[in-house]
């Protein structure tokens, strides 16, 4: 998948998935992994790049012992995601157009 | 290898590669490391696990100013010059090589150079072009109320006038669209050719 398309996605995937509520590293690899190849050396300059431009916010709790750090989605994440959807719906007219342009040449 | 295995070599790398903020880094993958375990694999399995050492750095360096990645590139080719004895061969082939590289060297440099600026150019030159039609739009509006006060006042220039105005204001709001949209494909493209640069810098 072209690089900067990819990166749209995970950034609004790891912003999904954080809307649902807070979560943590690996939590995250498990759940966007699922639909969409990511690792966690992929998630980290994500997870930076989300904090720096103040999309999310990181705060650390114990958890068995350790401490874990723990990834919150801010409104101007809440608002960036809005942002995405829109623009995908665009993507997705444009994906149906070629769809329909594919299906009519092959009848 | 084990966990501590691990990061004690994803930190030389790291530091090998200049990366910033590794203690940050160090600690994610400590924690990745240590929530694999907790999900019930062992601790070679969550080590196997995760991405390798190489495949860190690489994304890591992704990350850095090309200027940055250049330097390093320089010092590395420096060091295994020193290691293979080779320095000298280097100096004196750089010295006669000089008129060929040099030149070569100028003209790669120039064509990034002339492609990132006239990335920029189009973007620039295209939003000068709505600007100026807005200004004309403006003019036209304006020029019946100048007419009254100079003199040369007619109804048919009036509505000739600000007919044009609403004109060049229609093209703006038509055009504006697929511009903002040309102008960020343009910003996309100068983000994706900083990156192939960095890709091809880091591979060599």
């Amino acid at each position: 998948m072209e690089s900067q398309f990819r990166r749209g996605i995970l950034d609004a995937c790891v912003l999904a998935v954080l809307e649902r509520g807070e979560s943590y590293g690996y939590q995250l690899v498990k759940d966007i992994s699922q639909f969409i190849d990511i690792t966690e050396s992929t998630l980290y300059p994500i997870l930076k790049r989300l904090e720096a431009s103040n999309q999310l916010e990181v705060f650390t709790q114990e958890h068995n012992g350790r401490l874990r750090k723990y990834y919150r989605i801010t409104a101007a994440g809440k608002e960036r995601i809005t942002q995405l959807m829109s623009e995908w719906e665009e993507i997705v007219k444009v994906y149906q157009f070629i769809q329909k342009e594919r299906c009519e040449s092959h009848e | 290898m084990s966990k501590q295995e691990f990061l004690n070599g994803l930190r030389t790398e790291l530091q090998k590669a200049s990366i910033a903020n590794i203690d940050n880094m160090v600690e994610y993958y400590d924690e990745m490391i240590c929530d694999r375990i907790e999900d019930g694999m062992s601790e070679e399995a969550a080590v196997a696990d995760v991405d390798s050492i190489e495949e860190i750095v690489n994304n890591a360096m992704l990350d850095k100013p090309v200027t940055a990645l250049v330097k390093e590139r320089v010092v590395k080719s420096r060091e295994k010059a020193k290691s293979n004895g080779t320095q000298v061969i280097w100096i004196i082939l750089a010295v006669l090589g000089f008129p060929v590289w040099f030149p070569i060297g100028i003209a790669i440099l120039a064509i990034v150079f002339s492609l990132y600026i006239a990335i920029w150019a189009v973007v620039i030159s295209i939003f000068a072009v709505l600007l100026g039609l807005v200004v004309a739009g403006l003019a036209c509006l304006a020029a019946p109320f100048i007419a009254i006060f100079s003199g040369g006042f007619t109804a048919a220039s009036t509505v000739a006038s600000i007919g044009i105005a609403f004109l060049l204001f229609g093209i703006v709001s038509l055009l504006w669209k697929p511009i903002v949209a040309l102008a960020k494909s343009c910003c996309d493209a100068v983000v994706k050719l900083g990156r192939s640069i960095k890709k091809a810098i880091i591979k060599k």
